[in-house]
C-alpha cells in the first residue's frame, strides 16, 4: 500500500512539474528599464519595415 | 490487481491534465504561426459579393511600408505586378479553353479579365502621399484584386471539368513574363531601394547616428535588408546603456505611430467597405471600353448597391434602381452550366 501511495504522489508531482514548465512564458522586462531583449525586439520590428527586393504581394492564383 | 491498474490509470490521467492545459495555452499564443495565407484568402472570398473586409496577417505586414509615400508606391507596384501576372495567366487559360472547345462560353471570364485590367490601371494611377490613407488605399485595391481573381477561379471551375483543370493550369503558367512585367520589376526595384534608404535614414536619426555611405549603398541596391540591420545593430552596440535606452525608446515611438496609422486604415476600410467598393467599381466602369463588359460590371455594381441599401442606406437603393432602369436590362452573359472541354 505504501508503494501505491509513493507511486501516486510521484505521478502527481511529475504531472504538475511538466504543466508548470510548459506554462512558463518568457517574461518581459519592465519598460522603465532598458533590457537587451526588448531592444532586440524593437530593432527586429524596425527592420521589418524594410522591403526585400524579392518580396511580392500575393492575390491568389487564377486556375 | 485490477484495482491497482485502475488506480494507476486514473492517476496518470489526472497527472496529464496540467500538461494538456499548458499545450492548449501555447496553441492560443501562436495562432498566426504556420498559418496558410493562400488558403485563408481562398476561404475568405466566395463567389458572391463580399460584404465585409478581411485583412490577413500577411496584408497587415505589407501595410507597414504602405504608411509612407515611397513604401505605398512599392506595395502598389507589387500589387500591379501580381494583377498583371493574373491577367496574363487568365488570358492563357481562356485561350486554352477556346482552343479545346471553340463553343465554350468564356464571356464571364473575359469580363473579369477586363475588370482586372481596369483595376490595374486604377492602381497605376494612384498617387500615394503616405499616412493611413495610403495604407487604406493599398488594402482596398488588394482586396479587389483577390476578389476578382477568386471570381475567375470559381467561374473557371464552372466551365472546365475537374480532370481538365491541371491541363489548363499547365498552359496558363507556362510563361508569365512579358515586357510589362519587366517594366514593373525595374520600377519595383528602384522604388524599393529608395524606400529602404529612407527607412534607414529615419532609423539612424532615431538612434542618433549617421552613416551616409550605408544610406547611399541602400539607395543603389548595394546593401540589402540583412546588411542594413547588421550595421544598425553595430551602431547600437557601441552605445552606452543610457544612449541605447533613448535610441530604443525613439524607435518604439516611431513603431507605435505606424501601428496607429495601420489600425486606423484597417478600421476605415472596414467601415466604408461597401461604399468604397461601389466607388472603385464605378471608376473601373469608366475605364472599360467594351460595351458588353461594361454591362456585366454594372450588374455587379447593382448587386453591391442592393447590399448597401439592405445594410441601411436607402439612398443607395434608390440610386441603384435608377441606374438599372437607365442601363436597360443589362447583359446576361454569365456562364450557364458546365461545358466539357478536352484540352490537348
Amino acid at each position: 500500500m505504501k508503494a501505491a501511495h509513493a507511486l501516486i504522489i510521484g505521478l502527481l508531482l511529475i504531472g504538475a512539474f511538466a504543466g508548470c514548465t510548459q506554462n512558463a512564458q518568457p517574461t518581459q522586462q519592465p519598460s522603465s528599464d532598458f533590457s537587451p531583449q526588448e531592444g532586440s525586439e524593437t530593432l527586429d520590428s524596425a527592420g521589418n519595415s524594410l522591403v526585400n527586393d524579392s518580396s511580392e504581394v500575393e492575390i491568389g492564383q487564377m486556375v | 490487481m485490477t484495482e491497482w491498474i485502475k488506480a494507476v490509470a486514473i492517476l496518470m490521467l489526472v497527472a496529464m491534465v496540467p500538461v494538456a492545459m499548458a499545450e492548449e495555452g501555447n496553441q492560443g499564443n501562436g495562432s498566426f504561426q504556420g498559418h496558410d495565407e493562400a488558403s485563408e484568402n481562398a476561404e475568405a472570398h466566395n463567389s458572391v459579393e463580399n460584404e465585409s473586409l478581411e485583412v490577413s496577417s500577411e496584408t497587415q505586414a505589407e501595410m507597414e511600408a504602405a504608411t509612407t509615400a515611397h513604401g505605398a508606391k512599392v506595395r502598389l507596384l507589387q500589387l500591379e505586378k501580381a494583377i498583371q501576372r493574373n491577367i496574363f495567366q487568365g488570358n492563357a487559360a481562356i485561350n486554352a479553353i477556346v482552343e479545346a472547345n471553340a463553343s465554350a462560353n468564356t464571356t464571364g471570364l473575359k469580363a473579369i479579365i477586363e475588370e482586372l485590367a481596369a483595376l490595374k490601371l486604377q492602381v497605376s494611377q494612384a498617387n500615394p502621399t503616405g499616412g493611413s490613407e495610403s495604407a487604406q488605399q493599398f488594402v482596398e485595391f488588394k482586396n479587389d484584386a483577390i476578389e476578382l481573381s477568386h471570381k475567375f477561379r470559381t467561374q473557371l471551375r464552372q466551365v472546365v471539368r475537374e480532370n481538365d483543370l491541371e491541363k489548363v493550369r499547365l498552359k496558363a503558367y507556362a510563361k508569365s513574363e512579358d515586357t510589362e512585367m519587366a517594366r514593373l520589376n525595374g520600377e519595383i526595384r528602384h522604388e524599393t531601394r529608395t524606400y529602404n534608404a529612407e527607412v534607414l535614414q529615419k532609423i539612424l536619426v532615431d538612434i542618433g547616428a549617421s552613416n551616409g555611405t550605408l544610406v547611399e549603398k541602400a539607395r543603389n541596391g548595394e546593401a540589402g535588408k540583412g546588411e542594413i540591420m547588421a550595421a544598425i545593430r553595430l551602431e547600437i552596440s557601441s552605445m552606452d546603456k543610457e544612449q541605447k535606452k533613448e535610441a530604443i525608446a525613439r524607435l518604439n515611438e516611431d513603431l507605435s505611430r505606424k501601428q496607429v496609422m495601420k489600425q486606423a486604415a484597417i478600421a476605415k476600410a472596414k467601415t466604408e467597405f461597401l461604399k468604397g467598393k461601389e466607388a472603385r467599381i464605378e471608376m473601373r466602369i469608366e475605364k472599360i471600353q467594351n460595351r458588353d463588359v461594361k454591362g456585366l460590371v454594372k450588374k455587379r455594381l447593382d448587386v453591391i448597391m442592393e447590399k448597401r441599401a439592405e445594410s441601411g442606406d436607402g439612398k443607395a437603393r434608390a440610386e441603384g434602381n435608377a441606374r438599372t432602369s437607365a442601363s436597360g436590362e443589362g447583359i446576361n452573359a454569365g456562364v450557364d452550366g458546365k461545358v466539357g472541354v478536352n484540352i490537348r
